[in-house]
Protein backbone atom coordinates (compact mmCIF):
# COMPACT_ATOMS: atom_id res chain seq x y z
CA UNK A 1 0.00 0.00 0.00
CA UNK A 2 1.20 3.49 -0.83
CA UNK A 3 2.11 5.28 2.39
CA UNK A 4 3.37 8.52 1.01
CA UNK A 5 2.25 11.11 -1.48
CA UNK A 6 4.64 13.35 -3.38
CA UNK A 7 3.14 16.70 -4.20
CA UNK A 8 3.11 17.81 -7.80
CA UNK A 9 4.13 21.43 -8.30
CA UNK A 10 2.81 23.41 -11.24
CA UNK A 11 4.48 26.67 -12.19
CA UNK A 12 7.86 28.06 -11.28
CA UNK A 13 9.01 26.99 -7.83
CA UNK A 14 12.78 26.74 -8.22
CA UNK A 15 13.31 30.38 -7.34
CA UNK A 16 11.13 30.35 -4.24
CA UNK A 17 13.32 30.62 -1.13
CA UNK A 18 12.79 28.25 1.78
CA UNK A 19 14.04 30.83 4.29
CA UNK A 20 12.23 34.11 4.74
CA UNK A 21 13.38 36.93 6.97
CA UNK A 22 9.92 38.00 8.07
CA UNK A 23 10.95 40.41 10.84
CA UNK A 24 11.69 43.41 8.60
CA UNK A 25 8.26 43.00 6.99
CA UNK A 26 6.55 43.60 10.31
CA UNK A 27 7.69 47.18 10.88
CA UNK A 28 5.57 50.33 10.58
CA UNK A 29 7.99 51.71 8.03
CA UNK A 30 7.63 48.66 5.80
CA UNK A 31 3.88 48.61 6.12
CA UNK A 32 3.65 52.25 5.03
CA UNK A 33 5.48 51.26 1.84
CA UNK A 34 3.33 48.16 1.36
CA UNK A 35 0.17 50.23 1.57
CA UNK A 36 1.19 52.19 -1.47
CA UNK A 37 3.05 49.50 -3.43
CA UNK A 38 0.64 46.64 -2.81
CA UNK A 39 -2.67 47.57 -1.25
CA UNK A 40 -3.25 50.62 -3.39
CA UNK A 41 -2.34 48.78 -6.58
CA UNK A 42 -3.92 45.37 -6.14
CA UNK A 43 -7.32 44.21 -7.28
CA UNK A 44 -9.15 43.26 -4.08
CA UNK A 45 -12.51 41.67 -3.38
CA UNK A 46 -15.00 43.64 -1.29
CA UNK A 47 -18.16 41.59 -1.69
CA UNK A 48 -20.64 40.19 -4.13
CA UNK A 49 -23.10 41.51 -6.63
CA UNK A 50 -25.75 39.54 -4.74
CA UNK A 51 -25.22 41.93 -1.83
CA UNK A 52 -26.85 44.60 -4.01
CA UNK A 53 -29.46 42.42 -5.71
CA UNK A 54 -31.84 44.97 -7.26
CA UNK A 55 -31.69 48.34 -8.98
CA UNK A 56 -31.02 50.87 -6.23
CA UNK A 57 -29.75 48.24 -3.78
CA UNK A 58 -26.66 49.36 -1.96
CA UNK A 59 -24.29 48.46 0.83
CA UNK A 60 -21.63 50.32 2.74
CA UNK A 61 -18.16 48.80 2.86
CA UNK A 62 -15.75 50.43 5.27
CA UNK A 63 -12.17 49.72 4.29
CA UNK A 64 -10.00 50.32 7.32
CA UNK A 65 -6.58 50.00 5.68
CA UNK A 66 -7.05 53.40 4.05
CA UNK A 67 -9.71 54.64 6.47
CA UNK A 68 -12.16 55.02 3.62
CA UNK A 69 -15.80 54.12 3.25
CA UNK A 70 -17.21 52.76 0.02
CA UNK A 71 -20.78 52.86 -1.20
CA UNK A 72 -21.67 50.04 -3.57
CA UNK A 73 -24.83 50.64 -5.63
CA UNK A 74 -26.61 48.71 -8.36
CA UNK A 75 -27.70 51.23 -10.98
CA UNK A 76 -30.73 51.46 -13.23
CA UNK A 77 -28.64 49.76 -15.90
CA UNK A 78 -28.00 46.81 -13.50
CA UNK A 79 -24.33 47.71 -13.30
CA UNK A 80 -22.84 47.53 -9.81
CA UNK A 81 -20.63 50.57 -9.18
CA UNK A 82 -18.39 51.42 -6.27
CA UNK A 83 -18.14 54.99 -5.01
CA UNK A 84 -16.41 56.76 -2.18
CA UNK A 85 -19.13 57.19 0.44
CA UNK A 86 -18.49 60.90 0.63
CA UNK A 87 -20.68 63.89 -0.16
CA UNK A 88 -18.93 66.17 -2.63
CA UNK A 89 -20.07 69.24 -0.71
CA UNK A 90 -18.07 68.99 2.52
CA UNK A 91 -17.08 65.36 2.80
CA UNK A 92 -19.82 64.03 5.03
CA UNK A 93 -20.40 60.26 5.00
CA UNK A 94 -23.56 59.84 2.98
CA UNK A 95 -24.72 56.44 4.24
CA UNK A 96 -23.49 55.65 7.72
CA UNK A 97 -23.62 51.86 7.54
CA UNK A 98 -25.56 48.82 6.44
CA UNK A 99 -27.50 48.19 3.30
CA UNK A 100 -30.86 48.79 1.68
CA UNK A 101 -32.53 50.11 -1.39
CA UNK A 102 -32.97 53.73 -2.46
CA UNK A 103 -33.85 55.75 -5.51
CA UNK A 104 -31.70 58.65 -4.38
CA UNK A 105 -28.95 59.15 -1.81
CA UNK A 106 -29.38 62.33 0.21
CA UNK A 107 -26.66 63.72 2.42
CA UNK A 108 -28.21 64.53 5.78
CA UNK A 109 -25.86 67.47 6.34
CA UNK A 110 -27.15 69.96 3.74
CA UNK A 111 -29.45 67.84 1.61
CA UNK A 112 -27.33 67.35 -1.52
CA UNK A 113 -28.56 64.27 -3.29
CA UNK A 114 -27.14 61.77 -5.72
CA UNK A 115 -28.73 59.26 -8.08
CA UNK A 116 -28.11 55.54 -8.03
CA UNK A 117 -25.69 56.12 -10.90
CA UNK A 118 -23.68 58.41 -8.59
CA UNK A 119 -24.54 61.59 -10.45
CA UNK A 120 -25.30 64.69 -8.43
CA UNK A 121 -29.03 65.28 -8.78
CA UNK A 122 -29.62 68.35 -6.69
CA UNK A 123 -27.75 71.07 -4.83
CA UNK A 124 -29.98 72.65 -2.26
CA UNK A 125 -30.09 76.45 -2.37
CA UNK A 126 -27.94 76.15 -5.48
CA UNK A 127 -27.93 79.86 -6.32
CA UNK A 128 -25.77 80.56 -3.29
CA UNK A 129 -22.91 78.47 -4.72
CA UNK A 130 -20.40 79.96 -7.12
CA UNK A 131 -18.79 78.05 -9.96
CA UNK A 132 -20.49 74.80 -9.08
CA UNK A 133 -21.09 72.43 -11.98
CA UNK A 134 -23.27 69.50 -10.87
CA UNK A 135 -21.99 67.41 -13.77
CA UNK A 136 -18.53 67.51 -12.24
CA UNK A 137 -19.66 66.74 -8.71
CA UNK A 138 -20.98 63.20 -8.84
CA UNK A 139 -19.86 60.66 -6.28
CA UNK A 140 -16.21 59.79 -6.73
CA UNK A 141 -16.08 56.40 -8.42
CA UNK A 142 -13.60 53.70 -7.50
CA UNK A 143 -12.18 51.38 -10.16
CA UNK A 144 -14.15 48.17 -9.97
CA UNK A 145 -14.64 45.03 -12.00
CA UNK A 146 -16.81 41.97 -11.55
CA UNK A 147 -15.47 38.42 -11.52
CA UNK A 148 -18.27 35.88 -11.39
CA UNK A 149 -20.26 37.43 -8.54
CA UNK A 150 -17.26 39.06 -6.82
CA UNK A 151 -16.83 42.81 -6.78
CA UNK A 152 -13.16 43.68 -7.03
CA UNK A 153 -11.82 47.19 -6.53
CA UNK A 154 -8.52 48.81 -7.35
CA UNK A 155 -7.58 52.00 -5.51
CA UNK A 156 -4.94 53.13 -7.97
CA UNK A 157 -5.83 56.18 -10.00
CA UNK A 158 -5.22 54.02 -13.06
CA UNK A 159 -4.82 50.27 -12.46
CA UNK A 160 -1.71 48.68 -13.92
CA UNK A 161 -3.73 45.84 -15.41
CA UNK A 162 -7.25 44.54 -15.84
CA UNK A 163 -8.83 42.18 -13.34
CA UNK A 164 -8.59 39.43 -15.95
CA UNK A 165 -4.85 39.90 -16.22
CA UNK A 166 -4.58 40.14 -12.43
CA UNK A 167 -6.33 36.82 -11.88
CA UNK A 168 -4.48 35.06 -14.67
CA UNK A 169 -5.70 31.60 -15.70
CA UNK A 170 -8.15 31.44 -12.80
CA UNK A 171 -10.25 34.17 -14.37
CA UNK A 172 -12.20 31.77 -16.57
CA UNK A 173 -12.06 28.65 -14.40
CA UNK A 174 -14.92 29.18 -11.93
CA UNK A 175 -17.88 29.96 -14.13
CA UNK A 176 -21.27 28.88 -12.82
CA UNK A 177 -19.96 27.90 -9.38
CA UNK A 178 -20.33 30.70 -6.82
CA UNK A 179 -23.79 31.71 -8.01
CA UNK A 180 -25.26 28.44 -6.75
CA UNK A 181 -24.38 29.11 -3.14
CA UNK A 182 -25.67 31.51 -0.50
CA UNK A 183 -24.02 33.21 2.41
CA UNK A 184 -24.76 31.32 5.60
CA UNK A 185 -22.52 32.88 8.22
CA UNK A 186 -20.11 35.67 8.72
CA UNK A 187 -17.83 36.60 11.54
CA UNK A 188 -14.80 38.75 12.05
CA UNK A 189 -11.84 39.12 14.33
CA UNK A 190 -9.27 41.84 14.85
CA UNK A 191 -6.00 40.02 15.26
CA UNK A 192 -2.91 41.59 16.78
CA UNK A 193 -0.69 40.31 14.03
CA UNK A 194 0.69 41.40 10.69
CA UNK A 195 -1.35 40.68 7.57
CA UNK A 196 1.32 38.41 6.08
CA UNK A 197 1.11 36.09 9.07
CA UNK A 198 -2.66 36.25 8.96
CA UNK A 199 -2.73 35.16 5.32
CA UNK A 200 -0.04 32.51 5.86
CA UNK A 201 -2.10 30.92 8.62
CA UNK A 202 -4.57 29.64 6.03
CA UNK A 203 -2.40 28.71 3.05
CA UNK A 204 -0.67 25.49 3.94
CA UNK A 205 -1.91 22.08 5.00
CA UNK A 206 1.12 21.01 7.01
CA UNK A 207 -0.37 22.42 10.22
CA UNK A 208 -3.67 20.61 10.00
CA UNK A 209 -2.37 17.35 11.44
CA UNK A 210 -1.23 19.12 14.59
CA UNK A 211 -3.14 22.34 15.12
CA UNK A 212 -6.53 20.83 14.32
CA UNK A 213 -6.04 17.52 16.10
CA UNK A 214 -8.91 18.32 18.48
CA UNK A 215 -11.40 19.83 16.06
CA UNK A 216 -10.86 17.91 12.82
CA UNK A 217 -8.58 15.09 13.73
CA UNK A 218 -8.96 12.79 10.73
CA UNK A 219 -10.46 14.95 8.00
CA UNK A 220 -7.43 14.89 5.72
CA UNK A 221 -4.72 12.44 4.74
CA UNK A 222 -5.38 8.96 6.01
CA UNK A 223 -3.34 5.77 5.76
CA UNK A 224 -2.09 6.44 2.23
CA UNK A 225 -1.12 10.03 2.91
CA UNK A 226 -0.35 10.25 6.62
CA UNK A 227 1.59 13.50 6.36
CA UNK A 228 -1.27 15.08 4.45
CA UNK A 229 0.82 16.17 1.49
CA UNK A 230 -1.05 18.31 -0.97
CA UNK A 231 -1.72 16.39 -4.21
CA UNK A 232 -0.89 19.47 -6.25
CA UNK A 233 0.28 23.01 -5.61
CA UNK A 234 -0.12 25.50 -8.47
CA UNK A 235 1.91 28.67 -8.59
CA UNK A 236 0.59 31.48 -10.78
CA UNK A 237 2.08 34.94 -11.32
CA UNK A 238 0.43 36.52 -8.28
CA UNK A 239 -1.73 33.84 -6.73
CA UNK A 240 -1.56 30.16 -5.88
CA UNK A 241 -3.85 27.24 -5.38
CA UNK A 242 -3.68 23.76 -3.94
CA UNK A 243 -5.96 20.85 -3.15
CA UNK A 244 -6.46 19.34 0.26
CA UNK A 245 -6.45 15.53 0.36
CA UNK A 246 -9.46 13.93 1.99
CA UNK A 247 -9.17 10.91 4.23
CA UNK A 248 -11.04 7.87 2.88
CA UNK A 249 -10.68 6.21 6.29
CA UNK A 250 -12.25 9.03 8.24
CA UNK A 251 -14.55 7.89 11.01
CA UNK A 252 -17.69 9.96 11.13
CA UNK A 253 -18.67 11.13 14.60
CA UNK A 254 -22.30 11.21 15.74
CA UNK A 255 -23.03 14.78 14.67
CA UNK A 256 -21.44 14.23 11.28
CA UNK A 257 -23.55 11.12 10.70
CA UNK A 258 -26.73 13.03 11.47
CA UNK A 259 -25.67 15.98 9.33
CA UNK A 260 -24.77 13.57 6.50
CA UNK A 261 -28.17 11.92 6.71
CA UNK A 262 -30.05 15.18 6.25
CA UNK A 263 -27.79 17.27 4.05
CA UNK A 264 -24.65 17.41 1.98
CA UNK A 265 -21.23 16.79 3.43
CA UNK A 266 -19.16 19.87 4.07
CA UNK A 267 -15.86 20.58 5.75
CA UNK A 268 -14.66 18.73 7.88
CA UNK A 269 -16.34 15.67 6.31
CA UNK A 270 -16.17 15.03 2.61
CA UNK A 271 -17.79 12.83 -0.02
CA UNK A 272 -15.08 13.35 -2.69
CA UNK A 273 -17.80 14.15 -5.19
CA UNK A 274 -16.51 16.45 -7.94
CA UNK A 275 -19.35 16.05 -10.38
CA UNK A 276 -20.28 19.21 -12.22
CA UNK A 277 -17.52 21.34 -10.77
CA UNK A 278 -15.80 23.93 -12.97
CA UNK A 279 -12.27 23.32 -14.32
CA UNK A 280 -10.57 25.45 -11.65
CA UNK A 281 -11.52 23.05 -8.88
CA UNK A 282 -9.51 19.92 -8.08
CA UNK A 283 -7.32 20.55 -11.10
CA UNK A 284 -5.17 17.49 -10.38
CA UNK A 285 -8.34 15.36 -10.41
CA UNK A 286 -7.48 13.72 -7.12
CA UNK A 287 -10.03 11.01 -6.36
CA UNK A 288 -9.94 11.76 -2.61
CA UNK A 289 -10.28 15.47 -3.11
CA UNK A 290 -11.59 17.40 -0.11
CA UNK A 291 -11.34 21.07 -1.04
CA UNK A 292 -9.08 23.65 -2.64
CA UNK A 293 -7.30 26.55 -1.03
CA UNK A 294 -6.68 29.62 -3.17
CA UNK A 295 -4.81 32.74 -2.19
CA UNK A 296 -5.92 35.80 -4.11
CA UNK A 297 -3.01 38.03 -3.25
CA UNK A 298 -3.14 40.11 -1.13
CA UNK A 299 -6.49 40.25 0.58
CA UNK A 300 -8.42 37.00 0.21
CA UNK A 301 -7.99 33.29 0.80
CA UNK A 302 -10.74 30.99 -0.33
CA UNK A 303 -11.44 27.43 0.74
CA UNK A 304 -13.47 25.90 -2.06
CA UNK A 305 -15.41 22.68 -1.65
CA UNK A 306 -17.94 20.94 -3.85
CA UNK A 307 -21.01 22.61 -2.34
CA UNK A 308 -19.50 25.23 -0.05
CA UNK A 309 -16.77 27.79 0.10
CA UNK A 310 -15.29 30.09 2.70
CA UNK A 311 -14.00 33.55 1.91
CA UNK A 312 -11.40 34.83 4.34
CA UNK A 313 -10.74 38.50 3.72
CA UNK A 314 -7.91 40.53 5.22
CA UNK A 315 -7.57 44.26 5.80
CA UNK A 316 -4.46 45.44 7.61
CA UNK A 317 -5.20 48.07 10.24
CA UNK A 318 -1.53 48.76 10.76
CA UNK A 319 1.71 46.77 10.72
CA UNK A 320 0.64 44.72 13.72
CA UNK A 321 -3.11 44.47 13.47
CA UNK A 322 -5.35 42.85 10.87
CA UNK A 323 -9.10 42.68 10.43
CA UNK A 324 -10.06 39.19 9.28
CA UNK A 325 -13.54 38.42 8.04
CA UNK A 326 -14.71 34.90 7.32
CA UNK A 327 -17.80 34.42 5.23
CA UNK A 328 -19.18 30.93 4.88
CA UNK A 329 -21.19 30.07 1.78
CA UNK A 330 -23.02 26.86 1.05
CA UNK A 331 -25.55 25.16 -1.19
CA UNK A 332 -29.07 26.49 -1.18
CA UNK A 333 -31.26 24.31 0.97
CA UNK A 334 -34.55 22.66 0.05
CA UNK A 335 -35.76 21.80 3.54
CA UNK A 336 -35.11 22.38 7.24
CA UNK A 337 -33.08 19.20 7.59
CA UNK A 338 -30.57 20.57 5.13
CA UNK A 339 -30.53 23.82 7.09
CA UNK A 340 -29.69 21.93 10.26
CA UNK A 341 -27.01 19.89 8.50
CA UNK A 342 -25.44 22.99 7.02
CA UNK A 343 -25.50 24.72 10.38
CA UNK A 344 -23.72 21.82 12.04
CA UNK A 345 -20.78 21.89 9.64
CA UNK A 346 -20.65 25.67 9.96
CA UNK A 347 -20.27 25.31 13.73
CA UNK A 348 -17.53 22.71 13.31
CA UNK A 349 -15.45 24.82 10.96
CA UNK A 350 -15.84 27.84 13.24
CA UNK A 351 -13.77 26.04 15.85
CA UNK A 352 -11.15 25.09 13.27
CA UNK A 353 -10.97 28.72 12.17
CA UNK A 354 -10.44 29.85 15.77
CA UNK A 355 -7.46 27.53 16.06
CA UNK A 356 -5.95 29.06 12.92
CA UNK A 357 -6.46 32.56 14.27
CA UNK A 358 -4.72 31.77 17.48
CA UNK A 359 -1.28 31.20 15.98
CA UNK A 360 -1.05 34.64 14.39
CA UNK A 361 -0.58 36.75 17.51
CA UNK A 362 2.03 34.46 19.02
CA UNK A 363 3.99 34.44 15.78
CA UNK A 364 3.80 38.19 15.41
CA UNK A 365 5.09 38.77 18.92
CA UNK A 366 8.03 36.44 18.40
CA UNK A 367 8.98 37.48 14.88
CA UNK A 368 8.76 41.20 15.55
CA UNK A 369 10.93 40.83 18.65
CA UNK A 370 13.93 39.88 16.55
CA UNK A 371 14.72 36.68 18.46
CA UNK A 372 14.98 34.75 15.21
CA UNK A 373 16.04 35.95 11.82
CA UNK A 374 14.04 33.81 9.47
CA UNK A 375 11.23 31.35 9.20
CA UNK A 376 11.86 27.95 7.62
CA UNK A 377 9.40 26.78 5.00
CA UNK A 378 8.96 23.22 3.79
CA UNK A 379 7.91 22.21 0.30
CA UNK A 380 4.43 21.75 1.72
CA UNK A 381 4.57 25.45 2.56
CA UNK A 382 5.41 26.40 -1.03
CA UNK A 383 2.45 28.78 -1.14
CA UNK A 384 4.04 30.85 1.62
CA UNK A 385 7.32 30.93 -0.26
CA UNK A 386 5.42 32.23 -3.25
CA UNK A 387 3.46 34.76 -1.20
CA UNK A 388 6.69 36.44 -0.16
CA UNK A 389 8.04 36.44 -3.70
CA UNK A 390 4.89 38.18 -4.94
CA UNK A 391 5.20 40.63 -2.09
CA UNK A 392 8.80 41.40 -2.98
CA UNK A 393 8.07 41.84 -6.68
CA UNK A 394 5.19 44.20 -5.99
CA UNK A 395 7.32 46.20 -3.58
CA UNK A 396 9.95 46.48 -6.30
CA UNK A 397 7.31 47.56 -8.81
CA UNK A 398 7.95 44.50 -10.97
CA UNK A 399 4.50 42.92 -10.80
CA UNK B 1 -45.14 36.31 29.23
CA UNK B 2 -42.81 34.13 27.20
CA UNK B 3 -44.12 30.96 25.72
CA UNK B 4 -41.96 27.84 25.79
CA UNK B 5 -44.20 25.37 24.00
CA UNK B 6 -43.10 22.93 21.33
CA UNK B 7 -45.20 21.00 18.81
CA UNK B 8 -47.27 18.50 20.87
CA UNK B 9 -45.27 15.50 19.70
CA UNK B 10 -42.24 16.87 21.51
CA UNK B 11 -43.73 18.55 24.55
CA UNK B 12 -41.66 16.30 26.85
CA UNK B 13 -38.73 18.52 25.93
CA UNK B 14 -40.31 21.86 26.70
CA UNK B 15 -38.29 22.00 29.91
CA UNK B 16 -35.24 22.77 27.78
CA UNK B 17 -36.75 25.53 25.68
CA UNK B 18 -36.24 28.50 28.00
CA UNK B 19 -32.49 28.10 28.23
CA UNK B 20 -31.54 26.03 25.23
CA UNK B 21 -33.71 27.08 22.29
CA UNK B 22 -31.63 29.98 21.05
CA UNK B 23 -32.35 31.66 17.72
CA UNK B 24 -28.86 32.94 16.92
CA UNK B 25 -25.63 31.18 16.04
CA UNK B 26 -23.70 33.51 18.34
CA UNK B 27 -26.06 32.73 21.20
CA UNK B 28 -25.78 28.99 20.67
CA UNK B 29 -22.03 29.16 20.52
CA UNK B 30 -21.88 31.25 23.69
CA UNK B 31 -24.26 28.86 25.42
CA UNK B 32 -21.94 25.98 24.63
CA UNK B 33 -18.76 27.66 25.80
CA UNK B 34 -20.37 29.12 28.92
CA UNK B 35 -22.14 25.94 30.10
CA UNK B 36 -20.38 23.41 32.22
CA UNK B 37 -19.93 19.94 30.78
CA UNK B 38 -22.39 18.39 33.19
CA UNK B 39 -25.22 20.60 31.98
CA UNK B 40 -24.25 20.12 28.36
CA UNK B 41 -24.18 16.38 28.91
CA UNK B 42 -27.65 16.32 30.47
CA UNK B 43 -29.08 18.27 27.56
CA UNK B 44 -27.34 16.20 24.90
CA UNK B 45 -28.27 12.89 26.52
CA UNK B 46 -31.91 13.80 27.00
CA UNK B 47 -32.48 14.72 23.37
CA UNK B 48 -30.11 12.27 21.75
CA UNK B 49 -32.58 9.49 21.04
CA UNK B 50 -35.12 11.93 19.65
CA UNK B 51 -33.04 14.31 17.59
CA UNK B 52 -33.55 12.51 14.29
CA UNK B 53 -37.28 12.26 14.92
CA UNK B 54 -37.27 16.00 15.50
CA UNK B 55 -35.47 16.65 12.22
CA UNK B 56 -37.76 14.22 10.38
CA UNK B 57 -40.71 16.10 11.80
CA UNK B 58 -39.28 19.49 10.83
CA UNK B 59 -38.69 18.15 7.34
CA UNK B 60 -42.43 17.58 6.97
CA UNK B 61 -42.94 21.32 7.21
CA UNK B 62 -43.45 22.90 3.85
CA UNK B 63 -41.18 25.84 4.46
CA UNK B 64 -37.43 25.98 4.03
CA UNK B 65 -37.01 29.31 5.82
CA UNK B 66 -37.13 29.02 9.63
CA UNK B 67 -38.38 32.60 9.85
CA UNK B 68 -41.62 31.40 8.29
CA UNK B 69 -42.24 28.75 10.94
CA UNK B 70 -44.79 29.29 13.66
CA UNK B 71 -43.36 29.85 17.13
CA UNK B 72 -43.64 26.27 18.36
CA UNK B 73 -41.86 24.89 15.32
CA UNK B 74 -39.25 27.63 15.38
CA UNK B 75 -38.42 26.80 18.98
CA UNK B 76 -38.04 23.15 18.04
CA UNK B 77 -35.77 24.07 15.12
CA UNK B 78 -33.57 26.22 17.36
CA UNK B 79 -33.47 23.48 19.99
CA UNK B 80 -32.19 21.00 17.41
CA UNK B 81 -29.51 23.45 16.27
CA UNK B 82 -28.46 23.91 19.89
CA UNK B 83 -28.20 20.16 20.29
CA UNK B 84 -25.95 19.94 17.25
CA UNK B 85 -23.73 22.63 18.73
CA UNK B 86 -23.72 21.09 22.21
CA UNK B 87 -22.86 17.64 20.88
CA UNK B 88 -19.50 18.76 19.51
CA UNK B 89 -17.36 18.50 22.69
CA UNK B 90 -18.65 14.96 23.35
CA UNK B 91 -18.30 13.76 19.77
CA UNK B 92 -14.71 14.97 19.69
CA UNK B 93 -13.82 13.57 23.13
CA UNK B 94 -13.06 16.88 24.75
CA UNK B 95 -12.99 17.14 28.53
CA UNK B 96 -14.13 20.73 28.33
CA UNK B 97 -16.77 22.76 26.53
CA UNK B 98 -14.33 24.51 24.24
CA UNK B 99 -11.04 23.83 22.53
CA UNK B 100 -7.96 24.84 24.38
CA UNK B 101 -5.39 27.07 22.74
CA UNK B 102 -7.85 28.65 20.35
CA UNK B 103 -8.93 32.16 19.59
CA UNK B 104 -11.05 33.35 22.48
CA UNK B 105 -14.76 32.92 21.94
CA UNK B 106 -15.26 36.44 23.23
CA UNK B 107 -13.05 37.94 20.55
CA UNK B 108 -15.00 36.43 17.66
CA UNK B 109 -17.61 38.88 16.44
CA UNK B 110 -20.65 37.47 14.68
CA UNK B 111 -21.73 39.93 12.03
CA UNK B 112 -25.30 41.05 11.81
CA UNK B 113 -27.27 40.17 8.70
CA UNK B 114 -27.14 43.77 7.41
CA UNK B 115 -26.42 43.59 3.73
CA UNK B 116 -26.52 39.86 3.39
CA UNK B 117 -29.49 38.50 1.50
CA UNK B 118 -29.95 35.54 3.81
CA UNK B 119 -30.70 36.08 7.49
CA UNK B 120 -27.36 35.19 8.96
CA UNK B 121 -26.27 33.34 12.03
CA UNK B 122 -29.80 32.42 12.88
CA UNK B 123 -31.29 30.12 10.35
CA UNK B 124 -28.95 27.27 9.93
Amino acid sequence: MQTHLDSVFQGTVDDLPSRIDVGPLLTAENFAKEKEAIWRKAWMSIGHTMDAPEKGSYFVYDLPTFKISLLVIRGQDEKVRVFHNVCRHRGNKIVREGSGKKTVFTCNFHGWNFGIDGKLRNITDAKEFENCDPDQLGLLEVNSEIWNSFIFINLAEKPNCSLQEWLGPMFSQYNDYFEHQEKVASFKAVVHGNWHLAVNAFTEGYHTLYLHKSTARDYQGGKTNPDRHRPQIEIFDRHHRYSAPGNPDKIFVRGEKIAAKYGRLMIPAFDFNTEGLPPGINTSQNDKWAFDVVEFFPNMVMLIGNCWHNEITYWPLDEGKTLITNQAWAYKTKNLGERISRSYFRARVRDVFREDLNTIEAQHAALSSGVMNEVILSRQEMALRHHYKVNRLMMEGKL
Amino acid sequence: MKNFTLPPKFNDFEKWVADWSIPHEAGRFNKRVSSDMEDLDKFVRDLQAHIEAMIDYLNTQTVNDPDLLDSDHRRLFDLVLMWMEASIPFDLDWDVNDIEDAWSAHRLEFLQPSFFPDPLNRNG
